[in-house]
């Protein structure tokens, strides 16, 4: 068995929102139901699904950045919810943080010397020298010129941006980083050196990644396991490229080849999805993908699926997966 | 700070306030006479000893403004920062924390909020005694809602920014993200709202002054001047009008100053221009 | 098919600064032909929204056109008043913007939207307005269109209100369809419903599109023809298959290399140093040239001139010159 460094199990997160005139009625976005997940040591596991469907809560959730409605996160054996509070700041040294957005989660007021040192400084490692020193060895580490060290933040590129959150997430040397839609706001040219950034760095500090994206193509490029989720639920979880060539559940099938391809005369897509995401406020009963999937049956209405190993690598909830071996592109044709 | 030069009307008042504090805080030296020393017939007019006359029993009345220009100028900061420094923490904490603090806090405010601020500190004042400590106390705690509310407003936006999810996430306590990161965030409408509630403070401070219940005689007060001026108006309206113009002008140029630093300071005006 | 529609002719577009005058997209040269697609892709900060707004007449001051044409059949678009360029924009010309949320009116249904589209260019009657309103909505692919013309945008989804907008923009049956990253703010399922539907329209009608996009995917779905721009100029023009088969400016060698696909597994990603340059800062060479790895001295000198290389398309680069 590999070695597993964070385990989350039944992890719920329900947010109250008031709904109708007068927030009279009280509702419940169900943002993460029952996800069981564990990201092995050492490995990228990446998280795909489209809006609404909880990757960016997990992310957090994991993090314990916000409390669980109920379940577990352990964390190289510790569980995360049973620490006090000053325990949970320690914990945050060995697990990080990369945000999407380079432009507003860094504080426009900090040079980028604070800005890095800012976890240094938060967990007082060091004499303020050697938390400089640090930082502006963290510079080179990413390809930033250290004389870039007392600027502001507004005077860099989105990519160099993005490189100073790298920076100090790896300021305290954490055992994981997640990424949440790092290279989502960056340009093709630029997201392609934050790409090889985030595996040099990966391979030099021995470091676990949980890369959260919605580009699927960035996503098989840098992972070695992806996991899909619809509407809070964990659909399908497997090796890269089994998910890409071989998934059995229609919705991975169905998002793969809804992805625009960079190829000539694209083929038209094989599995097109009708019909808009649910709200996750009342999400459908049985399988939540069903109102959507062109397979569903009466049982999905009723009954959800459980999420089932295949083998020891791949799982996937569905009463009626596709069939194992044909390619994903031509896989519904044979179920039609 | 540069910018604020450039515009007329700002440099203007920059340079009134700048004159006055330096009346105020020079004012041993700018005149011969003690605040309360009688020093020739009363209700003179200008003359060149006595600049803007005397008053009703023959003290300098240029001397008593520029004397009474150090109270009004000290009373009106110490009270803005006693309400600036309680009505940030209370901002801070009711819009970090949420919940049944917020609600608690911001029912308080709201209750202050509720008295005309002149009849509020005029109740503080009765019960605390009349004294310039108590004037400053009185006045600040009329403000204190004002920034509170400044400052929880902030708070709010700045608790859902990603950089301060970025702090959280690195393990940053409570105290670090109020304080080092949503606080410095936070200036520039509190910088503004100083200027506009010192303002507003030179200005409660003389009516308090004007009623009796501010700063006690023989000190001098612009309110207390303006008091005992007006019923000499017709044989002596230099008096009331000296007095009456150095509160407008410290008031009005405050006022202005800080229409214009919230020009300098909001990034959405910047644009516009 | 090959007669034009769109003809830009050296078109600069700049701002002042003082006295200097500052260009933001410089000498971009192009034809769209009736009834193509024609793409436009490249970076954040390229030119190519400002492209778009320059076509439809709607840039910001202190934006101005400083030279150039823009020619609609034959009727030149650059120096129209306001009103007169009204007499073209939603009728002969229109637009789709990447967030629908913010281009529809939050205070009006969608019915009433696209009824004032309808109503400004068309002489019809209100009945028939409305029926043509619920026309629209059903051709866009909005179930219950009767039900949905009352909705207001806040009341849809992201994919319906861009559904909503194509109606709007298709009311008048435009010649030329302007989209600007139209599914950017889509997610992966929705973004192929809204491609599709795209394409079916434009067979249907016959129409041409402008259609500017960052995502390589999206653009070999939609173009027939494609536009590269980088820094405010036009790198490199071709049909979509030769421009796929064998791109020949340096940028969009390296943008084909950058991404990611099943043939760069395990592998480095190729990137192209350095960031993409502040359209303020005026270079007198190539704008690529810092990036390039084939740069050379005469690439700082001078800006290579957009040459053709055979009939339908041209690259700007010395290594072609």
């Amino acid at each position: 068995m590999p070695d597993v460094l964070l385990r989350a199990e039944n992890l719920t997160k329900h947010f109250p929102v008031k709904e109708g005139r007068f927030g009279k009625q009280r509702s419940r976005v169900h943002a993460l139901d029952g996800i069981e997940l564990s990201v092995y040591r050492n490995e990228i596991l990446g998280i795909v699904g489209e809006s609404g469907c909880g990757k960016s809560t997990l992310a957090r959730v994991l993090l314990n950045l916000i409390e669980p409605t109920a379940g577990t996160v352990s964390f190289d054996g510790v569980n995360l919810q049973g620490l006090t509070r000053r325990q949970m700041r320690e914990q945050r040294r060995e697990m990080q943080l990369v945000f999407q957005d380079p432009f507003s989660s860094l504080d426009p007021r900090k040079t980028v010397r604070s800005l890095i040192a800012e976890p240094l400084d938060i967990h007082r490692v060091g004499t303020p020298q050697e938390r400089t020193k640090r930082a502006s060895e963290l510079m080179e580490t990413v390809g930033l010129s250290r004389s870039y060290l007392n600027r502001y933040p507004h005077e860099f590129s989105g990519g160099q941006r993005q490189r100073i959150g790298i920076a100090r997430a790896l300021a305290l040397r954490p055992k994981l980083i997640v990424c949440d839609e790092p290279v989502s706001a960056l340009d093709v040219s630029v997201q392609a050196q934050i790409i090889n950034l985030l595996q040099d760095l990966q391979q030099q500090f021995g470091l676990t990644y949980l890369f959260i994206a919605h580009g699927l193509d960035v996503v098989r490029h840098i992972s070695d396991r992806i996991a899909v989720m619809y509407l809070g639920k964990l659909v399908e979880i497997g090796p890269a490229d089994t998910i890409f060539t071989a998934s059995r559940h229609p919705y991975t099938c169905a998002l793969i080849s809804a992805m625009p391809k960079f190829e000539l005369n694209p083929s038209s897509n094989p599995l097109p999805l009708k019909g808009e995401i649910p709200s996750p406020i009342h999400p459908p009963a049985g399988c939540r993908f069903h109102t959507r999937c062109p397979f569903a049956q009466e049982r999905c209405r009723r009954e959800e699926p459980a999420l089932t190993p295949q083998d020891e690598h791949h799982s996937f909830a569905c009463h009626f997966p596709l069939p194992a071996e044909a390619e994903t592109g031509v896989r519904p044709a044979v179920h039609a | 700070m540069k910018k604020l030069w450039k515009d007329p009307s700002s440099a203007f008042c920059l340079s009134f306030l700048l004159l006055i504090t330096l009346l105020a805080l020079l004012a041993p030296l700018l005149t011969p006479y003690r605040y309360d020393q009688i020093a020739a017939d009363p209700l003179l007019g200008a003359s060149w000893s006595h600049l803007f006359g005397t008053d009703e029993i023959g003290r300098d009345i240029f001397t008593r403004i520029v004397y009474a220009g150090q109270v009004s100028l000290l009373v009106g900061l110490c009270s803005t920062l006693i309400a600036l420094l309680f009505g940030v923490v209370l901002g801070l904490v009711s819009g970090y924390y949420g919940g049944a603090l917020d609600a608690l806090i911001s029912r308080f405010l709201d209750g202050l909020l509720a008295f005309p601020s002149i009849i509020l500190a005029l109740a503080v004042m009765a019960v605390l005694g009349p004294n310039i400590y108590n004037a400053m106390l009185a006045i600040g705690l009329v403000s204190v809602p004002i920034f509170a509310r400044i400052t929880r407003g902030s708070v709010l936006t700045m608790k859902s920014r990603e950089f301060v999810e970025a702090s959280r996430s690195m393990g940053a306590g409570d105290g670090r993200i109020m304080f080092g990161v949503i606080l410095p965030n936070s200036l520039s409408p509190l910088l503004v709202q100083f200027s506009l509630t010192f303002a507003s403070a030179v200005l409660i401070e003389a009516g308090l002054s004007f009623l009796g219940l501010g700063v006690q005689p023989p000190t001098p007060s612009w309110g207390s001047m303006l008091n005992a001026a007006k019923s000499y108006l017709t044989i002596s309206p230099l008096y009331s009008i000296v007095a009456g113009a150095a509160v407008f002008l410290t008031v009005l140029c405050l006022n202005l100053l800080g229409d214009s630093l919230r020009d300098h300071l909001d990034p959405r005006m910047n644009k516009r221009r | 098919m090959n007669e034009s529609l769109l003809d830009v002719n050296s078109l600069t577009v700049g701002y002042r600064d003082g006295s200097r005058p500052i260009s933001i997209l410089n000498q971009v040269t192009f034809r769209i032909r009736k009834g193509e697609t024609l793409g436009i892709v490249g970076e954040s900060g390229c030119g190519k929204s400002m492209t778009s707004l320059a076509v439809m007449g709607l840039l910001a001051s202190p934006l101005q056109v400083q030279e150039g044409s823009i020619r609609l059949e034959e009727t030149e678009l650059t120096g129209l008043s306001a009103k007169q360029m009204n007499r073209y924009r939603g009728k002969d010309l229109a637009m789709i913007f990447q967030e629908p949320m913010t281009s529809l009116n939050p205070v009006f249904t969608i019915g009433s939207q696209i009824e004032e589209a309808l109503a400004i260019h068309l002489p019809l009657s209100r009945s028939e307005v409305r029926k043509r309103a619920i026309e629209l909505l059903q051709l866009v692919g909005i179930p219950s269109p009767e039900k949905r013309h009352g909705d207001y945008p806040h009341q849809l989804s992201g994919g319906m209100r861009q559904r909503a907008m194509i109606a709007i923009a298709l009311a008048c049956e435009p010649r030329l369809l302007i989209l600007d990253e139209p599914t950017t703010a889509l997610d992966v399922t929705i973004q192929a419903q809204i491609l599709e539907l795209l394409a079916s329209l434009k067979e249907k009608s016959g129409m041409s599109m402008m259609f500017i996009t960052h995502d390589l995917g999206v653009m070999m779905k939609m173009a027939d023809r494609v536009i590269v721009m980088y820094g405010g100029r036009i790198v490199e023009t071709a049909p979509i298959a030769k421009l796929y088969e064998e791109p020949l400016h340096p940028y969009t060698q390296g943008l084909w290399k950058a991404i990611p696909s099943a043939d760069t597994l395990n592998q480095r990603l190729y990137s192209i140093p350095g960031t993409v340059p502040d359209p303020r800062e005026e270079t007198p060479g190539c704008r690529f040239a810092g990036r390039c790895p084939h740069a050379r001295q005469e690439c700082l000198a001078a800006v290579p001139p957009l040459v053709p290389m055979d009939e339908d398309r041209s690259v700007a680069c010395i290594l072609y010159s």
